[in-house]
């Protein structure tokens, strides 16, 4: 099946929220999940994606858009895409979950990638945090871990 | 992906050092860290860009004889030389409880894989992953005084995911 920009049809989304999402095809079979519905043509307009809202979806397409463009060079993808994870938290937490619900590859490599960098370094304490985690170790039980890896805390 | 498979493609980006300190995040951090599938999906990511490396030095002696030996180096993210790590391991042997191993010559064994092992004159041994500093020692196979001839190979078997040590002798 060819998917080329010029015969390339619309798709339209719906989010979790209820807002419609025109797409051209090209651009929303980058999402795998999409793309097997294409394929064994179930893709219902619009196709309901329940686990994404409506503002992911935005940013999750507009992804998309640039990485289906075939002129954009490596370089080019390597700063916008560094452009692209600048966000907060709450931002890339929905966008990592929209990327595996899609099944986007690129895209969850790219945030992972990101969450490593935001995370690497940082004490643990900071990374409860971060993450929102419960400390549900006794405080023997902490400082033995502690003394088994001390020199990571050097 | 369920949620852990997600955590794990996170953290299996991050350094040794840094995973050695998340342990104390919380138990499932401790737990999922530990896990040996963790550990192969950390190594099969961090292969591909390795930040430690064995290579072989000579030594010059007063004779201008060279003698090989092998250096356990670390890099940073940039490529540049940390540290020669051998001190390292055998300051971290020598706090451990495995304190006779260090005495006299030390030979060191990579294995080409996670472990390597660090035997010493009297052929106590020691087996350690240097990333993460953890040590055991084992049990030499014979009284090493009585066979003055023997070597030693340590080596990683991919087929069946096991480290074996061979320690042989000529009586």
């Amino acid at each position: 099946m060819s998917l080329s920009p010029s015969t390339s049809k619309m798709l339209s989304l719906k989010s979790s929220d209820g807002k419609v999402l025109e797409v051209e095809e090209h651009v929303a079979v980058l999402c795998e999940t999409i793309k097997s519905l294409v394929e064994d043509g179930c893709a219902d307009s619009p196709i309901p994606l329940a686990n994404v809202d409506g503002a992911t979806l935005g940013n999750v397409m507009e992804w998309c858009k640039k990485h289906a463009d075939q002129k954009a060079s490596a370089d080019d993808l390597e700063d916008w895409d560094a452009e692209f994870v600048e966000r907060d938290q709450g931002e890339l937490y929905h966008l990592i979950m929209a990327a595996n619900y899609l099944n986007i590859k690129g895209l969850l490599d790219l945030i992972c990638q990101k969450v490593a960098d935001m995370i690497k370094g940082k004490h643990p304490e900071k990374i409860r945090e971060i993450f929102n985690i419960e400390n549900d170790f006794t405080p023997e039980q902490q400082e033995q871990i502690r003394k088994d890896n001390s020199w990571a805390f050097e | 992906m369920e949620r852990q498979d997600l955590l794990i493609e996170i953290l299996s980006r991050l350094s040794v050092k840094d995973l050695c300190k998340f342990k104390c995040v919380s138990k499932e951090w401790y737990n999922l860290i530990s896990d040996p599938i963790f550990r192969s999906t950390h190594h099969e990511r961090a292969k591909r860009d390795p930040l430690m490396l064995f290579h072989r030095n000579y030594r010059r002696q007063r004779d201008y004889r060279k003698i090989p030996s092998l250096r356990l180096t670390t890099l940073d993210e940039k490529r540049r030389t940390i540290q020669n790590y051998f001190t390292t391991i055998i300051k971290d042997v020598k706090k451990m409880h495995c304190s006779a191993v260090v005495q006299a010559v030390t030979k060191v064994y990579p294995s080409g894989f996670d472990l390597v092992s660090v035997v010493n004159g009297t052929d106590d041994i020691c087996i350690c992953n240097p990333s993460t500093r953890e040590f055991k020692k084992i049990l030499p196979a014979f009284k090493p005084s009585s066979h003055p001839f023997k070597a030693f190979a340590f080596g990683y078997l991919p087929s069946s995911n096991e480290y074996k040590m061979v320690h042989f002798f000529f009586p």
